[in-house]
């Protein structure tokens, strides 16, 4: 739930309103979907890795 | 076999000297065969918890109990703090002086005839456990009552003080040497301990040198504080984390701190045969009382969106070991002050929620109107192109190094934005350009020898011009080694391909001509001079496309830039059919000589002013430089149709228009016709 003072700033009166975040590691559901090892492989961008995912999937 | 303790898998920090340079003796007792780890009482678990900044107090074992003792509904065992005292009383013979309000209590106990020895197994092995070298038993007590009840002490050896302890602010370049043997310069923003006359430690972070116990301390004063978390973590940011450090940080609990010092004087007494002056050295200026909040059962209910019994409310409160007084519908809620992160009627909702069980709420879909959404499929069809055309899509992060920053931009025009306070100086400037980013990838690649890079990123990028703050939206691209294996193999990637690509996504975003290509001598210095233009679309440059400068790259590099922002805020309006011309088209060549340096560009739009509305295809065939034109020319070689849709043109009609062509091109560009 978003916290008081958050919605206070940004205008909102928190006995009026509530607020709720939240969040999902896309990267992390891909690690799972294609087996990936190391996330940090997804942000460094190695010309190997992406032409790995080149193709249409059944 | 003979083993030593470090074959056995334990880190050689955690070792003796004796250990680390020969075999460890177990106790008689101790079996051949039999599995050390049991003699050594090493047999335990470690669970390492990942915690939320706001629970400080779960940096304790205890703080961890009483959460435990919650979640499980079982009662929570303290520590013991029974101590014997002799009739003498520390305050007769030493003195407390605070002078600064960055210190909100603070606690003295003295101690008397310590036995200065190693530690029972116990204690090392659980300081081992949570990653501290075990010393001595008496600095291992400081240690093992921090991991406990998660206040930090220091022990300073009595014999060298004056009688008395002091906090206050550092003078500004004060010095003070800290238990690891740096001298350390410190700033009036440091809350400092001192002995009267000179800094002697760094509060909340570090005991200074020479105060400290030694294998030869008899007395010990013990010091049990609060400082203020602020100063604590800018001071340790600056010099030191450290176990202490990390604790004052996230905020300590007043009552706790007593707890602490009690406890040390027990297992001073207990371990170290200590005998414990009576008194105790106080300056507290801290509210050791429960907090006290007001909550409806409506709210919590309201909030969770969960029906909640009362009962359940309740329990999660006494469970947690908060007192409570209900009144009709509100709920007066009594917190303990080791509970330092709730404050309001929202963490009491919290803590309802969490220990009523997250897995015990349901989850369900709101029910509303909905809209069909009014997304932007741009994006995604500039993405698809450069896919199409070869190229591989990147991610990388908006922060760059400040050098990487200054990178395929003009510095003398835009400001690139630093951080204030970076998590590492790998990352601490705004990109303003997407290039330096898809360059770094470059070479991460062709240091593992893949040549063949042609990629593309969609992205943001910050700067500041004119004291105003910019965000831009912007595609790059680079290309380097063979191009689009699959079709043309080996090709080599040059200025053509890579125009060839820029053309091929503005004419299927609608802008085909409309934009050119511009030569321009304000490049910024990475590019390499010849072989660079600006993308110009209606008069307003929106990017940028060229060679990368040689003494910046050893191969041939190419990348462009297209500002996004600015291009597509250009409208291109709605496909019409225009009908057929149903007579045959007029084709005419045109061979024309200028200067070398004149774009085809310039010639071409040229050429469509003189020809009119029945031009309708323009194409270069040729260029030519060599023999028989003249020193500092080029040849350059045009196909044009033309055509009507109302009649067939005649010879005559199309060699007018071509007449006035050669004229004008002469007249304003200084063109001769090639004979």
């Amino acid at each position: 739930m978003v916290h008081p003072n958050v919605l206070k700033i940004n205008g909102y009166d928190p006995e009026k309103y509530s607020g709720f975040a939240f969040g999902t590691g896309l990267d992390r559901l891909a690690m799972f979907k294609y087996g990936i090892t190391d996330i940090r492989l997804l942000y460094a961008n190695d010309v190997r890795f992406l032409n790995q995912f080149d193709r249409k999937e059944d | 076999m003979l083993c030593s303790m470090q074959e056995l898998g334990l880190e050689n920090k955690f070792l003796t000297e004796e250990d680390k340079n020969g075999i460890h003796e177990l106790s008689k007792e101790a079996k051949i065969g039999e599995d050390p780890i049991k003699y050594l009482e090493l047999e335990d678990e470690v669970i390492e918890f990942e915690l939320t900044a706001n629970r400080g107090d779960l940096l304790s074992i205890l703080g961890m109990a009483y959460e435990i003792g919650a979640i499980y509904d079982k009662p929570v065992k303290t520590v013991d703090t029974r101590y014997n005292e002799t009739n003498e009383d520390i305050t007769n013979m030493f003195k407390l002086n605070i002078t600064t309000n960055n210190c909100s209590i603070f606690l003295s106990k003295k101690v008397k005839n310590v036995c200065i020895k190693e530690s029972p197994n116990f204690i090392k092995n659980r300081l081992i456990a949570s990653g501290i070298r075990p010393i001595n038993n008496v600095v291992d007590i400081s240690n093992y009552v921090m991991l406990e009840t998660g206040q930090p002490l220091h022990f300073y050896d009595a014999d060298t003080l004056k009688g008395m302890l002091e906090v206050r602010m550092a003078e500004e370049g004060e010095n003070l040497t800290t238990l690891d043997g740096i001298k350390r310069e410190l700033s009036s923003e440091d809350i400092v301990i001192s002995d009267g006359a000179k800094a002697i430690g760094l509060a909340g972070v570090m005991g200074g040198l020479e105060t400290e116990v030694t294998d030869t301390t008899k007395d010990i004063i013990i010091e049990a504080a609060i400082f203020d978390a602020v100063k604590v973590r800018c001071t340790s940011k600056k010099i030191l984390r450290s176990e202490a450090s990390n604790r004052f940080e996230k905020g300590l609990d007043p009552n706790g701190t007593y707890l602490a010092i009690n406890r040390a004087c027990h297992m001073l007494e207990k371990y170290a045969d200590a005998e414990i002056v009576g008194g105790m050295a106080v300056y507290d200026t801290t509210n050791k009382q429960d907090k006290k909040i007001k909550i409806t059962f409506q709210k919590i209910t309201d909030i969770l969106g969960l029906d909640i019994p009362k009962n359940s409310i309740l329990d999660a409160f006494r469970r947690l070991g908060f007192s409570y007084e209900v009144k009709e519908e509100t709920i007066t809620v009594l917190v303990p002050t080791r509970r330092i992160d709730i404050s309001i009627p929202e963490d009491l909702i919290e803590e309802v929620g969490r220990i009523y069980g997250v897995d015990n709420i349901e989850g369900e879909l709101p029910v509303m109107p909905l809209k069909t959404g009014t997304y932007d499929k741009t994006i995604r069809q500039i993405r698809n192109k450069m896919i199409d055309l070869g190229l591989n899509e990147t991610l990388s992060y908006v922060l760059v190094n400040d050098k990487e920053a200054k990178q395929f931009i003009k510095e003398e025009e835009i400001e690139t934005l630093k951080l204030l306070d970076p998590l590492t100086e790998e990352r601490n400037t705004l990109r303003a350009s997407i290039l330096p980013s898809l360059y770094k990838i470059y070479e991460y690649n062709v240091a593992r020898n893949v040549k063949e890079v042609a990629i593309f990123e969609i992205g943001k990028s910050f700067y500041k011009k004119q004291e105003q703050y910019e965000e831009e939206r912007k595609l790059g691209g680079l290309l380097s080694g063979e191009y689009y294996k699959g079709i043309e193999a080996n090709r080599t990637v040059d200025f053509y391909i890579t125009k060839g690509i820029v053309e091929e996504l503005l004419d299927y975003l609608g802008y085909g001509g409309r934009y050119s290509f511009v030569i321009s001598d304000n490049l910024p210095k990475e590019f390499h001079p010849g072989q660079t233009a600006q993308i110009n679309l209606n008069g307003e440059i929106i990017g940028i496309i060229g060679k990368v400068h040689p003494k910046k790259a050893n191969e041939d590099v190419f990348v462009f830039e297209i500002n996004l922002d600015k291009l597509l805020e250009k409208k291109t309006g709605k496909m019409k059919y225009k009908e057929i011309s149903k007579y045959p088209s007029v084709k005419k060549d045109l061979s024309i000589v200028v200067e070398k340096e004149m774009t085809n560009d310039t010639i071409k739009r040229q050429i469509k002013k003189s020809a009119g509305s029945l031009l309708n295809n323009i194409k270069v065939f040729d260029v030519y430089t060599g023999t028989n034109i003249e020193e500092g020319k080029k040849s350059i070689s045009y196909s044009l149709e033309f055509s009507a849709s109302d009649r067939t043109l005649t010879d005559e009609e199309t060699n007018k228009i071509l007449e006035k062509i050669i004229i004008d091109l002469e007249k304003t560009l200084g063109a001769k016709l090639r004979k």
